[in-house]
This record gives structure tokens, sequence and C-alpha cells, in this order.
């Protein structure tokens, strides 16, 4: 990666990029002082290649490529000690939920995030019912599909309006046609 | 506070308890039931949707979907409650963040319309188990035990999103709901008759989060795995959570690393509601607890 491998060229950061990731939630970037308690305090680090203060660091210079193309802004597991712990009060988190937005719109998230929304949009739920489960409802004195839009399936069309509307089944479709 | 009517909310299901560990939603509504909260269906939710997974592809997708659950329930008049700390962060964050920000909710509504919704921001999110703790007390828990939990040693597991970042959350009893070293679980889980017994990194995340689990599942696993040896190290009787995605990565997950890792446990897991569920007399089986996978009859012979 270019913080270790190459001299950085500070000409190929991209300001405008920091000022996106910024806009989209990570907000105080740049008074980020790389003391490491995201680093530090992140559990999921501990055991591969995340490094919190590292991709805050490319934020700043505005590494747009390296970022947007790393496996590493897929580890995270979205627990916030780094954004809970921050003493310049930056939200590493919520940088990286930044950078996956942009990532996603560049058709490079992994295929099971978008899974999910393949999911919400046929059944309402990322996690449908299915039969074992519905025979223990019933064994537990429940309706046999909870109250939800399982339940309720007119409630669908609003979901799926939703979902269209906001560009998300569309870089999906253009995701699977391109495998 | 003996002048407050019966309490009443809207029950947000998510997927996970409903469509995975239905005891979870049974234990959940009639417990609450017991100490005056009533939970009513929410007709028509769907998923929050899961913070990690939409909040990573899209923000504004994200924020419209838990939007729309949030007007379900300000149609029904009452505020709205979660037993799954993922659907607190979707429906909390959201319904915070849309309430203090015009610009922000007049792009959700822009969407919201063309399901013919509208966010009015007019109802609180709150997680069952935060509100038993702050409205219900802990002396009224503590008085609805008919069968004291006889001294088993629990590890409690608190999950990241329903406390974490703590500076955008309002609980006012900064002591019991410290992101650090939280409390009020624990004081829940010994009104019940039981111990808490601390442990190395209580409040790690259990590693399930943010599409970590369907991408590398490895990695979450393995987090998992070091949270289950520090809690066997104390030797815990049982892992209690306030979140079916972390009950399910404790569960599940147990079974998914025996195979893996070969590292076996047998750790019963329960959700607070379905231990609160056995102090208050109700069967395992009432309480869907025979259907987990790893199995609580180690458990259910200390208690009785």
């Amino acid at each position: 990666m270019a913080l270790e491998s190459q001299v950085l060229n500070l000409n190929k950061g991209l300001v405008n990029f920091t000022h996106e990731v910024e806009k989209n939630g990570g907000e105080n970037i740049s008074v980020c002082y790389q003391c490491g308690t995201c680093t530090g305090s992140c559990p999921m680090g501990r055991r591969n290649a995340l490094r919190t203060r590292k991709i805050m660091r490319m934020v700043a210079l505005g590494l747009k490529d390296d970022l947007l193309k790393s496996d590493e802004i897929w580890y995270c597991a979205t627990c916030y000690t780094c954004t809970d712990r921050c003493p310049r009060h930056v939200k590493p988190t919520d940088v990286i939920l930044a950078l996956r937005n942009m990532a996603t719109k560049q058709h490079l998230a992994p295929k099971n995030f978008l899974a999910n929304a393949g999911y919400i949009y046929q059944s309402g739920h990322a996690v449908p019912n299915n039969d074992a489960n519905r025979a223990l409802r019933v064994k537990l004195g429940l309706t046999k599909d909870p109250p939800t839009t399982h339940m309720y399936p007119e409630y669908l069309p609003g979901i799926q309006k939703i979902l269209d509307a906001t560009g998300l089944m569309k870089i999906k479709a253009e995701m699977e046609a391109k495998k | 506070m003996s002048t407050t009517p019966k309490m009443k909310s809207s029950f947000f299901l998510g997927c996970i308890a409903p469509n995975r560990y239905p005891g979870i939603e049974v234990a959940t509504i009639k417990t609450a039931k017991n100490l005056g909260l009533e939970l009513v269906e929410l007709k028509g939710a769907g998923c929050c949707p899961a913070p990690g997974a939409f909040g990573s592809m899209d923000l504004l997708t994200w924020e419209a979907l838990a939007a729309r659950n949030v007007c379900l329930s300000e149609q029904m008049g009452l505020n709205c409650s979660v037993v799954c700390n993922g659907c607190y962060k979707s429906l909390y964050d959201v319904n915070e963040k849309l309430k203090e920000n015009p610009e922000e909710k007049d792009k959700v509504n822009k969407i919201l319309k063309l399901a013919d919704m509208e966010f009015q921001g007019s109802i609180e999110v709150r997680h069952v188990a935060e509100q038993l703790y702050n409205d219900v007390g802990i002396k009224k828990i503590r008085d609805s035990v008919v069968q004291p939990l006889n001294g088993i040693k629990v590890g409690i597991h608190y999950g990241c999103h329903l406390l974490k970042p703590g500076r955008d959350r309002k609980f006012t009893n900064p002591e019991a709901f410290g992101t650090e070293t939280p409390r009020f679980l624990d004081e829940m889980v010994e009104a019940l008759g039981a111990k808490s017994i601390d442990y190395k990194d209580k409040t790690m995340c259990c590693g399930a989060g943010g599409g970590v689990r369907g991408y590398k599942i490895d990695f979450a696993l393995d987090m998992t795995n070091e949270k289950l040896r520090n809690m066997q190290a104390v030797g815990v009787d049982c892992i209690v959570d306030v979140c079916p995605f972390c009950h399910l990565q404790f569960d599940k997950g147990q079974a998914e690393i025996a195979e893996k890792f070969g590292d076996k446990y047998n750790i019963p897991v329960l959700h607070y509601g379905q231990l609160l569920g056995l102090a208050q007399g109700m069967s395992p089986d009432e309480l869907g607890l025979e259907a987990h996978v790893i199995k609580v009859d180690s458990l259910l012979d200390k208690i009785v």
C-alpha cells in the first residue's frame, strides 16, 4: 500500500475526496493527530490487516483509489469502539462506512452485501422466515409468520419503491450483469 | 413514578428474533407484560435495515428504510421498542438524526412519499432492556422473580450498538450506561438471583457486525472464539445478551467454531428476556430454549 511501499506523491491526493468523505459522515478528519487510539482499540485489527489509523491518514491524504479498492475497509465489524474513544471526536467507523458507500457506487462492494438488499426487496427481511422456524413459532403459540411484511405483504411495494428510488437495486443489477 | 399509567410500546421485531429465535420474541412479550409493559404488534414492519449491511452500501437507503419503520409506529401514536442492538442502531440513530436535521429529514421524506409515508419525529425509539431498567426499575424486576436463579454464573455480553458511540446516546445514567464499564445489565441479571462474572474484554464486540459475518466469517468467529475463551476462563454457566444477532453469533457460532477451529465450549446462550422468563417461572419450552443450538440442560440443572 501507498504508505509503506512508495514515496508519497501528494499531487495524487484528492482534496475533494477528503471533503466528500467528511460530508458523508466522516466529519473532523482533518483534526486527526494519528495517536493510534483507534487501531489500539480495534478488536478486528488484532486478527487481520485492518488498520484504522492508516485508513484515517490515507483519507486525509486523499488516496481515493487505494482506499476504495482495499479489501480491509470491509473487515470492520462497526463496533464503534474507535469512535467512542477518539480523543479528537473523529468518527473512524463512519469514515469507513462512507468509504464503503463510495466503493459500492463503483461496484466494489462484496456480493453478500448486495444479497441483503435482494432479500429485503423480495420479503422485507434481510433474514426471511423458513419452514422449520414457522413450526417452532406455532409451537411457541406465535403466528407462523410474524406480523411484519411476512404477514402483511401489502407493505412490500413501499419498501421496493424506496429501494428503487435510491438506486441501490440498479447498482445490484449492474453488478450482476457484469459477472 | 407511581402515577405512570400502564406502559405501552409498539414492538419492532427485526429479522433474527422472529425468523430464527422466536423464543426471544415470545419471552420478551410475556416478561414485559408481567412488568406492566405492553408490547403491541407493529404491522408491516420489515428489516431495520441491518446497519452494517445497509449503512455500508448506501446511507440514504438505510435511513429511508429505517424511517419507514419509525413511521409505522408514529402512525400508531406509540413509542417503538426493539430487542436487538442492530435494530436499535438503525431506528434510534435515524430517528434522532432526522429529528435534529431538517435538511436530512426533507431528503428522506421525499423518498418516503413514494411509500405514502412521512416522518414526523413524534416518537422515541427504545431498547426493551434499557426500558426495563429505566422505566420499570430493578425493584420491580426483582419483585417479579418466582424462581430465583440460584447464583448461576453469567457472562454478560452487552454488544455494541446499544451503547456505542456514547457521544450519540442520551442515557441519563452514565454510570449504568457507560461504554467502558456499563452496569445496567449486570444489575438486571443479579436482580434475578444470578451472579454476573467479570471477564477479560467484556465489552468487546461479538464479531458478527458490519457485514463481516457474511463476508469473512472466519474473522467474525475468531472474535467470538476469543470472547468464549475469556468467558470459559472464569467458569460462566451461560452467556446473556440483549441482541439476537450477537445471540446467533454465540449460539450457532459455537457449532461453527467447533467445526472450523476445533474449539468446543458448550456454553448456553440466553437473551435477557429468556433469562427473565426462567426467573419469572416460565418453562424452558415456553421460552424456546430447546431450539437453541447449544443445549441448556446443564444450566437448568443448576437452577432447579
